[in-house]
This record gives C-alpha cells, structure tokens and sequence, in this order.
C-alpha cells in the first residue's frame, strides 16, 4: 500500500543519499551498498507501480497542495515504463561500480552522488511543474559533475558544468517568462494558457527550453562536452551519462513539448524537427571518424537523441498527434537506454581506449565479445535484438506519414551507424591487438550484470509485444 | 512616459543585459575563474528577473500577519522570491564546484589558461 505513491521514487533515493556521510561515521565499508538499496528499492517500486497505473497520467499532489499550483507528480504506464528502464540500468551501473572502480575517487561522494543521481532522474522523468523539473534537472546535473570527475577527467567536466550552468539559465529566463505569461508553473496549465499569447513569444520561450534541455539531453547546441565527458569517464559514470541522464532529459524533453507546447504550435515542433535531424546527422558523422570507442559511443548516444526528439516532433507537427510514430520514439528510446549501457560496460571491461587496442579481444575473452554484440547488434537493429523493432516501426510509421526527408535521413544515419559498429565487432572478434598488455580480469559477477541487460534486449527482440503494448499504451487509449 | 522607461530598464532591460554581460563573458574569457564569474553574473540578471517579475507596484511584503484581518493590503506576488532563493542556493552550489574544479585542474595542469588547456588536452 505505502509503496503505491510514486513520490517515494525520489524521496527514497534522496533520504538515503544524505544518509550516507552520516552512516559512513559508523560502519564504513557498508556505505557503498546503499545506493544499491536506493536502485534496487526503486526497480521494485517502479514495477510494483506499472500494473496499476494506466495509459491514462495520474496526477499525485504533493503536500495537499492543488495541482494547478503546487507541485504535481505524473505517473502512467509509459512513465513507469521509464522509470523502469532508467532504474535497472542505474542498479546495474551500481553493481559495476561496487565490483569494479570501488577505489576510484572518493569512497564517500560517489555512493552519494549515484544515489542523488537517481532520485534526480526520477524527479526530471515524474514531475509535472516546470520549476520543480529545474530543481530535478540540477540535482542530476551536480550529481552528472561530480560523476564525471570520476576518473579525473577534469577539463571534460569542466566544460560539462559550463555549458549546463548556461542551459539551467536559459531554463530559469523561460520558466519565469512562462510564468509571468500565464500565471501557471504546472505544465499542463500553462500549456492551456499558451494560447493567449503572441506568436513570437511561444517561438522564444520554446526556443529557450530546447537550448535548456539540450545540455542534458545530448542534443544540438549545447552538447559539446558529451565526448571529452564519455572519452574520460568511468564504467559505471558512462552507463550514467548514456543511459540515466540522458534517457530522463530526452523524456523530459518529450514532456515539456508535449504538455507545454501540445500539438498546436506546428513552427515550435518543425523547428525541433530540424533540430533533431542536424544533430542525428553531426552525431552519426562524428561517430564514424572516431577511433576512441567510448567518444565513437558518445557520438553515437548523440545521434540517437536527435533521432528520438526528431521523432518525437514529426509526430506532432500536424496538428494531431501520431500515436505510431510517438510511441516508436519512446520505444526507441527505451532500447536505446539499454543497450548504450551493455555496450559502454563492455566497453570499460575491455581496458581499452581505441579500436586497433582492442584488437581480438573478443576472441579472447568469449563470453564479453558475446554480450557486447548483442548490445551493438541491437543499436544497429538486427533482427533479433530489440533496436530492430523500434527501428522497423520508425520506418514504417514515417513513410506511413510520407515523411521522405526524414526517412532519408534516418535511413543514412543507421548505414552509417552499422557500418561504424560492424567495423568495432570486426576489430574486437578478427582484428590483431597492437598492445601487449594483458586484458584485466572479469569476475563472474560482472558477467550476470552483463547477462542481465544481454536477455532482456534479446527478450524484447524476440517478444517485442509485450514491451510495445506497455509502452504505447494504444490499446488503452493514452499517450504519456 | 519617463517612468515607464525607467521601469521597462529596471525591470527587464537591465537584468537582461546583466545576463548578456555574463554570457559575452563567458565566451570571451579564457581564465577558468574569470569563466566561473561570468558565469555567476549570467545567475545574476537572471535572479534579477525573475523577481522583477513578481513586482506589483506600492505593494507590500507578502508577510500574513494579524493587521491583515483588518485591512486587505496588495502583496507582492512571492513566488518569484521563493524561486530566486532556491535558484540562489544552487548556484552558490555550482559556483563551489566549478572553484573546486579549478583547482584541481590547476594542480594537474599549472595553468588555468583555456588555450593553454587546450593544447595540453590534444
């Protein structure tokens, strides 16, 4: 009954990150395993939650205050879906931090900043009021800075704080100018009140919070730290960046043009329509030049963003909204989640930094060269593998809507996209090694971290109706 | 007339282009400390916004107190004050970081210079 609120998604997380430095004064060694208890509670919470909620939103209040004024927390089954996904590959970032970079950096911030990480995540993913989704969006900011100095990549995170410090501004000018325009912080009540005002005005404000989101969210312009973040960030801050942080800001995103902005405002979606294009297109350029795997990954998680949001905006463009092409976007979005963390944690368990290095590995080390096909089979959208379907209903659905140029695009972007991924498997499984040093050893333990998310991409591939039912929620009738 | 311009500049001019000093600052410096000032008077105007957007004019505090029952006095509208106040907190937060930062990349570079930084990086 008690687990039934879905406040308790981040307030959980959040008692327990300020738990720590007091715990830590009396049993030390125990403190890096509760942010395991802060992921593994809110796996179960979230899982407990998703069969009852419907496609419908649920509103939760918070602190008996009214909806409209004060803060509100959304909940449906897509959201817990969501949720779901960010949570579990949180969790299992956890675990590989726990196994394996446990004595990297400081024994006490890291636990805190993983589980702060997480409330914050949840928060941006669940809230429904705009000034709360700051907070949220800078708690997993000041969390993401912390996590990604983890392995002293200090220029790259210095670079991460400054281009976020001017998103949350920008965030701040909009959210303020929003609220002095229709008297409303609640998205869905200002979205209502948008209609009032001047064309120009909504052009600006929808402008300001793409540039806001963009930081976080990976996307074009202000996501130039993403590869010197990723180049040299840890295992476990990788799996973050790629899967926690930037699932939640896309979502995010999704929400704030969804509820705010609603399907009216066709020049707000064309814009980001394009927006999403151009950073699909640079990223998948990128990507194909690097021979660093962890920036060719980070260009790609790039890439993958702009893809998602483009999708996200074509279908919402006319006037009506798609539900076939929306509910791709969330799948996409969702495969993505897992199998950019499969693939950076192999990646990390490798030791290695560039494509000659790795040369072979995979035939040396079996069972990892197996995991970490299967996550980049999935991202290219083999069939098989979960990133087939969503990319299958992508296509499918913008050609449905005759949207060429897109398709056009999207479809350049996967060769690219499969030619780079198929040349990393050729390199890991026939490639010769150039380096003499000896791969580092992998406990077994690390292996079922790896199985995990392995079967389920494997499991969706294979039974994707079960995920694509929860996901749409088109047969109950919802949209987010 | 008058007032209205100065009103106009007080309230969203000024702390608007408070915030472009910032941001000019922030694209033109090339000392890291230098950057994070920039960066602190971008928070600056947009603070100043904010809680310019709450001014209603000869309005009062809004504190509820005992002479409210008495008479219905016009309030300033708070929210923007409570924005600003946790806007404040997280910057003060960042700015920590971003200091701590510096140090740290000073002690690993000898240099806070970003083109100097920049080259070491490549």
């Amino acid at each position: 009954m008690i687990m039934q609120n879905p406040v308790l998604l981040i307030a959980v997380p959040l008692l327990l990150a300020f738990l720590i430095p007091v715990f830590s004064s009396f049993f030390k060694g125990a403190v890096r395993f509760i942010p395991v208890l802060a992921g593994g509670f809110n796996v179960i919470a979230a899982a407990l939650l998703i069969p009852q909620a419907s496609g419908d939103v649920a509103v939760t209040e918070i602190g008996g205050w009214a909806s409209a004024y004060g803060i509100s927390l959304l909940f449906s089954s897509q959201i817990g879906y969501m949720i779901l996904a960010v949570n579990l590959t949180a969790l299992l970032a956890i675990f590989y931090y726990i196994l394996n970079e446990r004595d990297l950096g400081s024994p006490l911030a890291y636990p805190i900043a993983f589980t702060l990480a997480l409330s914050g995540a949840n928060g941006m993913i669940m809230t429904g009021d705009l000034f709360n989704l700051f907070v949220f969006m800078e708690m997993t900011a000041i969390a993401g800075y912390i996590i990604a100095v983890h392995k002293k990549g200090y220029l790259g995170t210095f670079r991460f704080v400054v281009l976020s410090s001017v998103g949350s501004a920008f965030f701040l000018i909009a959210t303020a100018s929003l609220y002095n325009a229709t008297g409303f912080l609640n998205m869905a009540m200002a979205g209502k009140n948008l209609g009032a005002l001047s064309t120009p005005f909504i052009s600006v404000i929808s402008v300001l919070f793409i540039m806001a989101l963009s930081s976080e969210a990976e996307l074009l312009p202000l996501n130039g730290w993403v590869a010197p973040v990723y180049r040299e960030s840890s295992g476990a801050g990788s799996v973050f960046f790629a899967s926690v942080f930037s699932g939640a800001a896309l979502f995010a995103v999704i929400k704030v043009m969804l509820i705010v902005f609603g399907i009216n405002y066709a020049y707000v979606h064309q814009g980001l329509l394009v927006l999403g294009l151009v950073t699909l297109a640079a990223g998948e350029a990128a990507a194909f030049k690097q021979s660093n795997l962890k920036k060719m990954v980070a260009y790609s998680s790039i890439a993958q963003s702009g893809l998602i949001i483009a999708a996200v905006a074509a279908a919402m463009r006319s006037g009506v909204l798609h539900n076939g092409l929306f509910n791709a976007a969330l799948f996409q979005l969702i495969n993505n989640i897992l199998a950019k963390a499969l693939v950076l944690l192999g990646i990390a368990l490798l030791g290695q930094a560039t494509l000659k290095e790795i040369g072979g590995a995979g035939t040396r080390k079996k069972w990892l060269g197996v995991f970490i096909s299967a996550g980049v089979l999935s991202l290219i959208g083999m069939p098989g593998f979960a990133g087939f379907w969503s990319k299958l209903f992508l296509v499918r659905e913008l050609v449905g809507n005759r949207m060429f140029v897109f398709t056009l695009v999207f479809l350049l972007a996967a060769l690219f996209e499969a030619y780079y991924y198929l040349r990393f498997l050729q390199s890991l499984f026939l490639g010769k090694s150039t380096t003499a040093a000896s791969l580092p050893k992998t406990s077994w333990v690390t292996y079922i971290l790896l199985f995990v998310l392995a079967a389920l991409i494997i499991l969706i591939g294979f039974a994707p109706d079960v995920i694509i039912r929860a996901v749409s929620g088109l047969s109950l009738g919802g949209v987010l | 007339m008058g007032h209205e311009w100065l009103s106009l500049w007080s309230f969203l001019y000024g702390p608007l282009s408070i915030f472009l000093v910032g941001l000019y600052g922030l694209l033109t410096q090339k000392n890291l400390i230098k950057m994070a000032i920039s960066i602190n008077i971008m928070d600056y105007g947009v603070n100043l916004f904010i809680i310019s957007l709450g001014y209603v004019p000869s309005a009062e505090a809004p504190i509820y107190t005992d002479a409210v029952k008495t008479y219905l006095p016009v309030f300033a509208d708070p929210l923007p004050q409570a924005l600003v106040l946790t806007a404040i907190v997280i910057s003060v937060a960042v700015t920590a970081f971003i200091l701590a930062l510096t140090i740290k990349i000073h002690s690993q570079y000898g240099t806070t210079d970003l083109t100097k930084l920049g080259e070491m990086e490549l």
